[in-house]
């Protein structure tokens, strides 16, 4: 059961129908690809085989040399990229689990984006755990299988191997979530298909289907599924990022060394993740012209997830400083203040403008309601967490505990081409996403077109129904 | 399945697609398994079955195998068919020698494995060596395998045939018989036999051999002809010195006979015995030698002379006798001089008073001074002259002259590249092409071979017959290792050869011997002398000697004079490069220089005031002009360096056509500005230097010299202390405090260890902990030189690669082994720092936060308490460098090995046979570092339990202390590494490990390490002490406030 205020707006603008619902959200699957989708995709997989693919193929023959980390500052661009990438991918289960749970329908037209932005930024992330390593043919050795070798066998006591088993259950889980939350639409779409007697798109997407009836048992079993589902991804949410950041607060290096940095983390990766499924959303509502579904007040809702994430983020920064300069610790003192005023001050500086300062625009609802500025403010949020990882790797490392050893980390090109090249995966992904698969939850979006109503529609001696209503 | 389908109206009978697609609403029996049951196969609309899978798969995986099925290359071991006697594969044979790397004549030991010589260390017997060794000696193994050498006779630098070359030569040389026209140039060469072969060729052709140093002591020969008559080099003993005064000589790292001195220095330093010397050093440059010093007075090099005769009549007048007349005025720090004149004269006869100047009037004066406090025959020994630098510049410029002026028809050039190293390399070039013969004895294609018609390629000397007598009464033996690997053939041997003379050198050398050295030896006498590999008489007495007093006023007219005024330039030489004759080696070139931690490239020192004056930032590339000569030069500038001096190493600026590590090393050569007048000079005033505007980057090892980030965190500083890390990193403190408390400096320890709790404590309570082992090493800072012998005995030991500049730039050098310098004191008086070398290896830490974060275990802790590192089973995530507070783990960025772009000894398959056996070549992607020599300590312990086996310990067997010496320890020449079993109480570690002044770097991260560093004390005056002290002093105070215990 759930109640819902009544006087709340209307979540979809100008849906009168079902069947326009439908036929909105099919219509890019059905449509011939058009010019522009075909240019964007293209240019995408260009970037995707030739800066990711082929960059990592000139990185493995050669060596991890060929970037510019060196002997004090071991990650660079590698672990940044990483971090950013599942930061980004936390907004999509968050917006999928946690608001589910908690009820939030308005999520039902962005869930399926974000959750697909999540599964894709998480494959972005995961290339660079592999490809990081000096000898990437060996990482099966992170697995605990019974081998061979001996007594051998990972160290559980090391953060990195929790990294693993934290992304790649994410991972899994988020699929399976975002698969079985498609498999209706599936139905539906094979049901169009063979109406139309497109023989091969039915059969694919009846396969992709399982079958689908639409009878009260599927539904049933969707349902909890779904939450059962959910109430594992909420934890993950949490989890993911808290363990990404003990690769670092496990460690002895000051800057890194902090309690503070797995709900820092989480805070980011929120911030950081509505940050893309703003840009994301604009744009894809503009192309698709899905105005209806995913509306301002879609927009203004992230745009406050944002100053809220954002500010926590802030605090963090500023909490870090009190605790350096509290806990007396001379190296810990020493490492903020090079961070803040050092060799990379300007990417601090960048950081710290671009997460803390520029979403405080957001509480201006002219802001928050204009999407070209929304669109700039979420790439700067973009810019900054990245720079945010940055920040806390290079920083900490390059000047740490012994003096003689202080060096500074100048990416190479090879570094900017592979994180280029993740975009191009990415978007690849995304456009092969957008144009055949269903963008919006079609049913999910359905249960939103009468709902709420104001209390002068509803027929009198009906008002426990609307209450009781899906 | 054939379940019946059932329909519900007429309707859904009559639609097709609603029964076979959609039976949504079938009435099953009500069950979820029914209905699931429901789906045909079919339904789902997948066309591939369990027979096709199976078929795709088999194909692909039998496409797999197929593709998989590359040939890979067969590689062949051969074993012995005949195993030679000696040789017992996978146990080395040491044999005794005696080194090559400069003319100090140090003793060494070999270790050969399998036939090839690897490994080089000092020999204990010799009196030379002490058992040590310096970076150039240990680098000398690698020449033996350098790819450049030549490989065969030359004719007009083309390949020739001995035989054809023999015949020429000789017949050339006959022709020439009785003219007294044909010359033999060396450098310095201490081996008697040689110089016996030398003369017997002289004797039967007429002419002369004429010695040069490319770095000239000829001054201090001079000097002593004209004070005493006897034109020799004395011997120095720096143990028996409790004043030490030098003038620019820089004994420990490069002076003379630098292991030796640094040895004997290292006895009278001992501060646990309470005695230790007093060490004055003034200097232009800033030198090792002056960075160890406890009082460094930095002066203009042509106020030597002046500071000298200052220092002359002030002790003269302490010791109440007569004092020299005509002393110029020298204002620069007239107190210090008094202080050390007082000092001196207090010490009178255990004193010691040297200069690194060629100027044979200055020598005279330092000369003066030590016969004045009588340390002749004590710290200053005429009687048992040194041979180790025999070169007589006023030959060479005759030899010169007469090359010019036709009189001379042959000239054989052993050991010395005279075209290029000497200032006469213009002229000699072109009058060398214009001479009947010219032979060159290069074991590699060298400037002056280039010139030469014949070079007839002497032998390494691991390959050859030889002998040494570097001190008078001092003798040793040089070993070959190994066959030739080339067609070379030993220098002596071709004398001998065109002297007639068919005899073998090694009949020749045994025969001097047993004629002039051990006279009248036996076979057994000389096995025993090969085995020992020294041999020595008994010592003259000191003799009277008594100074001309009239030679000494005619030095003091010359010794005074002033320079020209303008800048003042210094050409000096460096640790690892010296003179340059082996700038081929790439471990030298590679080898940090302890003071300026640069690599490869030349450059010029400045002053930081004169940096600041000009806007100077390092890198700059400068024009210096002096006269007619002009050369440019990127400068760094150098703390400690006198304000208006420029510092110019030699030894660069080689052809870069000559070798593959040569070609890689810029620089400029500056033996062309080296003057003659009396005696070689290496200094030139009147100089100027100006910004050209462009810059050229020099690789440096270490980018931050500060303990400190003076920049930015002095502008926060909220604590007071300036962000000065020296306490957390390397503690020091004076003689007179260290008497006072031997905690002096380190009283920070027990407050930082009562801190240090646990929640484990049973953790690190080793059961049984007497029969276990735990290595340690304790480094004395107060011994460390900086000399960075360590490092290259560290390369050489460990296959540690060679990366080249580039990688030097981005901070991937991969020495597991680095001397980490850091300067301290007042950076607007520049010239007045002081210096502490902290020698920084993998420090083995018991809490080790490299373990924990690895996420394969690839790098686990033994229970012997070594931080082992599973070159195998690392993936090279690199977080354990990441976590290490010490920075000392290694990444392999490239595969270093095999690879055209690191065309370093790698790279070719004779530079491969200097490689350790015991020793994994790393391959890239894994994480290396400081293994303690874990080769050495498995070896240890396997033969201290099969010595054990017939006794009572058997398998707890130990080895006994000392006998295992990491290559680090083994290599030191001042023995400030010692490394042990912590758990034997009796070990030397166990106590240094006890001492007061041992302290842990960064001890407060609680990593627990088993390296030890010993505080740094100086010997230093309150009003002496520069730097950090006072800071510390009110830190000290400042800290017991807080915990008051």
């Amino acid at each position: 059961m759930h109640v819902e205020a009544q006087v709340r707006a209307k979540l979809l603008t100008n849906t009168e129908k079902y069947s326009q619902i439908t036929d909105d959200i099919a219509r890019p699957i059905e449509a011939a690809p058009n010019k522009e989708w075909l240019f964007w995709t293209t240019v995408s997989a260009i970037v995707m085989t030739v800066c990711c693919f082929g960059l990592i193929g000139y990185l493995l023959w050669e060596g991890i040399g060929v970037w510019g980390l060196n002997t004090e500052v071991g990650w660079g661009f590698d672990i940044t990229n990483f971090v950013f990438w599942v930061g980004i991918g936390h907004a999509g289960t968050l917006i999928s689990a946690v608001l589910l749970l908690f009820r939030q329908t308005w999520r039902n037209s962005i869930n399926r984006s974000a959750e697909a932005m999540t599964i894709f930024a998480v494959l972005c992330a995961a290339i660079f755990p592999g490809i990081h390593a000096g000898r990437t043919w060996d990482l099966i050795w992170f697995a605990p299988i019974p081998n061979t070798r001996g007594t051998l066998w990972a160290n559980f006591n090391s953060p990195l191997l929790w990294d693993v088993f934290a992304i790649s259950t994410y991972l899994t889980v988020s699929l399976v979530f975002w698969y079985l939350g498609m498999i209706p639409d599936f139905a539906t779409l094979r049901d169009r298909f063979t109406r139309k007697g497109k023989d091969v798109a039915a059969g694919i997407y009846g396969a992709l289907s399982f079958g689908w009836e639409g009878s009260a048992r599927n539904w049933s079993r969707y349902e909890v599924i779904s939450l059962i589902l959910a109430g594992l991804c909420t934890p993950l949410v949490l989890s993911v990022h808290s363990i990404v950041s003990m690769d670092f607060a496990t460690s002895v290096v000051p800057g890194w060394h902090t309690t503070i940095f797995p709900p820092y983390f989480v805070a980011g990766a929120i911030f950081s993740g509505f940050g893309m499924v703003q840009t994301l959303l604009i744009v894809m509502r503009r192309i698709y012209k899905l105005e209806n579904y995913i509306t301002l007040e879609h927009m203004e809702n992230m745009a406050k997830v944002v100053i809220a994430t954002g500010t926590t983020v802030g605090l963090a920064y500023m909490t870090e400083f009190f605790v350096a300069w509290y806990s007396g610790s001379f190296f810990e003192r020493y490492v903020f203040i090079n961070r803040a005023f050092g060799d990379y001050a300007w990417a601090y500086w960048i950081m710290f403008s671009c997460n803390v300062l520029s979403p405080q625009l957001f509480w201006s609802k002219k802001i928050r309601t204009s999407m070209t500025a929304t669109f700039i403010l979420s790439i700067f949020v973009n810019i900054g967490m990245w720079f945010e990882r940055f920040v806390i790797i290079v920083t900490s490392l390059h000047h740490d505990f012994v003096p003689a050893r202080w060096a500074n980390y100048t990416p190479t090109w090879v570094e900017f081409g592979i994180f280029f090249g993740t975009f191009g995966l990415f978007f690849t992904c995304f456009f092969l996403f957008s144009k055949f698969l269903p963008v919006i939850n079609m049913f999910e979006v359905k249960t939103l077109l009468h709902s709420p109503k104001k209390p002068s529609e509803i027929p009198a001696g009906k008002k426990d129904d609307a209450v009781h209503a899906h | 399945m054939n379940t019946p389908k059932y329909w519900t109206g007429i309707e859904e009978l009559e639609t097709p697609s609603i029964i076979t697609g959609n039976n949504n609403n079938a009435p099953g029996d009500g069950s979820v398994e029914g209905d699931l049951m429901n789906t045909a196969d079919d339904d789902l609309g997948f066309s591939t079955n369990r027979r096709d899978f199976l078929k795709l798969f088999g194909f692909g995986l039998t496409a797999a195998t197929l593709v998989a099925c590359n040939e890979s290359p067969i590689k062949k071991a051969i074993p012995y068919v005949t195993k030679p006697d000696d040789v017992v594969p996978g146990v080395p044979n040491y044999y005794s020698s005696t080194c090559a790397g400069c003319s100090a004549g140090c003793g060494v030991m070999i270790k050969t494995r399998e036939g090839r010589p690897i490994k080089i260390e000092g020999n204990p017997d010799s009196k030379i060596s002490q058992g040590a060794l310096c970076a150039v000696g240990q680098s000398t193994v690698l020449n033996l395998y350098d790819i450049d050498r030549l490989k065969k006779a030359q004719k007009g630098n083309k390949d020739a045939e001995w035989a054809t070359v023999d015949n020429e030569i000789v017949a050339k040389l006959n022709s020439f018989k009785g003219k007294g026209s044909v010359r033999v140039l060396s450098s310095t060469i201490i081996s008697p036999s040689t110089l016996s072969v030398i003369n017997d060729f002289i004797t039967l052709y007429g002419g002369q051999h004429v010695t040069y140093d490319a770095v000239s002591y000829y001054g201090i020969a001079r000097a002593h002809e004209l004070n005493f008559d006897k034109l020799a080099i004395p011997s120095y003993h720096f143990d028996k010195a409790d004043v030490v005064v030098s003038f620019g000589a820089d004994f420990l790292g490069t002076w003379l006979s630098p292991v030796q001195f640094a040895k004997d220095y290292t006895l009278n330093r001992n501060v646990k015995s309470g005695k230790m010397s007093r060490h004055f050093q003034v200097e232009s440059l800033l030198s090792t030698t002056g960075s160890v010093a406890d009082v460094r007075l930095p002066i203009n090099p042509s106020q030597e002379g002046a500071a000298l005769m200052n220092l002359y009549n002030k002790v003269a007048k302490a010791l109440g006798k007569p004092e020299m007349a005509g002393v110029p005025a020298f204002n620069v720090a007239a107190s210090m001089l008094d202080r050390m004149a007082t000092e001196l004269a207090a010490a009178a006869g255990r004193s010691l008073v040297v200069s690194g100047s060629n100027d044979v009037a200055i020598q005279q004066v330092v000369s003066g001074i030590n016969a004045m406090l009588g340390n002749y025959g004590t710290t200053v020994d005429l009687a048992n002259p040194s041979y180790q630098k025999q070169g007589n510049d006023a030959a060479l410029s005759q030899l010169v002259a007469d090359i010019s002026g036709g009189k001379v028809d042959a000239l054989i050039v052993y050991g010395a590249n005279p075209v290029y190293d000497t200032q006469y390399g213009k002229t000699l070039q072109t009058a060398i092409v214009k001479l009947p013969l010219s032979v060159s004895f290069a074991t590699k294609t060298d400037e002056t071979s280039l010139v030469c018609q014949y070079t007839c390629p002497d032998s390494h000397e691991m390959e050859s017959w030889n002998d040494a007598n570097p001190i008078f009464g001092q003798f040793s033996i040089n070993q070959p290792t190994i066959n030739t690997i080339y067609e070379t053939r030993q220098a002596q041997q071709s004398l001998l050869k065109w002297a007639g003379n068919n005899a073998d050198y090694l009949g020749y050398l045994k025969a001097n011997w047993a004629k002039n050295v051990a006279v009248g030896m036996s076979t057994t006498q000389w096995d025993e002398i090969l085995r020992i590999g020294v041999y020595n008489k008994e010592a003259n007495p000191a003799a009277a000697i008594s100074i001309k007093v009239e030679a000494l006023t005619a030095a003091a007219a010359q010794a005074g004079k002033a320079g020209k005024g303008g800048l003042e330039v210094v050409l000096f030489e460096k640790v690892a490069i010296r003179d340059g004759k082996h700038a081929n080696n790439p471990w030298l070139q590679e080898m940090p220089d302890p003071i300026s931690r640069t690599v490869w490239d030349g450059y010029a020192t400045v002053s930081v005031a004169f940096a600041k004056e000009k806007g100077l930032k390092d890198n700059d590339i400068i024009e210096i002009k002096v006269g007619d000569k002009t050369l440019k030069l990127p400068a760094i500038h150098q703390p400690g360096q006198a304000k208006d001096t420029i510092g110019i190493a030699l030894g660069y600026g080689r052809n870069k056509e000559l070798g593959k590590t040569i070609s890689k090393v810029s620089g400029e050569n500056v033996f062309p500005w080296v003057s003659f007048a009396g005696s070689n000079s290496y200094i030139l005033t009147g100089a100027s230097a100006t910004l050209t505007g462009e810059d050229f980057p020099i690789a440096k090892f270490q980018k931050y010299d500060l303990l400190s980030d003076p920049n930015l965190a002095n502008k926060f500083d909220i604590s007071g202390n300036g962000y000065d890390r020296t306490h957390h990193l390397v503690r020091e403190t004076t003689l007179e405090k260290y008497i006072k408390s031997p905690k002096a400096g380190n009283e920070e320890r027990d407050n930082t260890k009562k801190h240090l709790i646990t929640l484990w404590d049973s953790h690190y309570k080793e059961e049984n902990s007497q029969r276990l082992i735990r290595w340690v090493m304790a480094i004395d800072l107060n011994k460390c030189t900086g000399c960075g012998a360590c490092v290259v005995a560290c390369n050489a030991e460990n296959n540690v690669p060679v990366v080249g500049k580039k990688e030097i730039m981005t901070h991937r050098d991969m020495h597991w082994m680095r001397i980490d310098r850091y300067y301290s004191g007042d950076l607007d008086n520049a010239e007045n720092v002081s210096v502490v070398f902290q020698p920084m290896m993998c420090q083995h830490c018991a809490n080790a936060p490299c373990e924990t974060v690895c996420p394969v275990l690839a790098t686990v802790h033994t229970s012997d308490g070594l931080n082992s590192m599973a070159y195998n089973r690392c993936v090279g995530t690199r977080y354990c460098a990441n976590n290490c507070p010490y920075k000392v783990r290694r990444f392999n960025w490239f595969k270093y090995h095999n690879n055209d772009n690191f065309d370093f000894y790698q790279n070719n398959p004779l530079g491969k046979l200097v490689l350790n056996p015991d020793v994994t070549v790393r391959f890239r992607g894994v994480m290396e570092k400081c293994s303690f020599c874990v080769q050495r300590l498995q070896d240890g312990k396997l033969r201290a339990k099969v010595n054990a086996k017939q006794t009572d310990a058997g398998a707890f067997a130990k080895p006994k202390d000392g006998d295992i010496k990491t290559a680090c320890q083994q290599t030191c020449p001042t023995g400030a590494i010692v490394f042990g079993d912590l758990n034997d109480p009796e070990s030397e570690v166990s106590k240094l490990f006890r001492d007061e002044r041992a302290f842990t770097a960064l001890e407060e991260v609680k990593t627990l390490p088993s390296v030890s560093y010993l505080t740094r004390i100086r010997n230093q005056k309150a009003d002496e002490v520069k730097g950090n002290h006072n800071e510390h002093g009110h830190k000290e105070e400042a800290h017991t406030e807080k915990h008051p215990s």
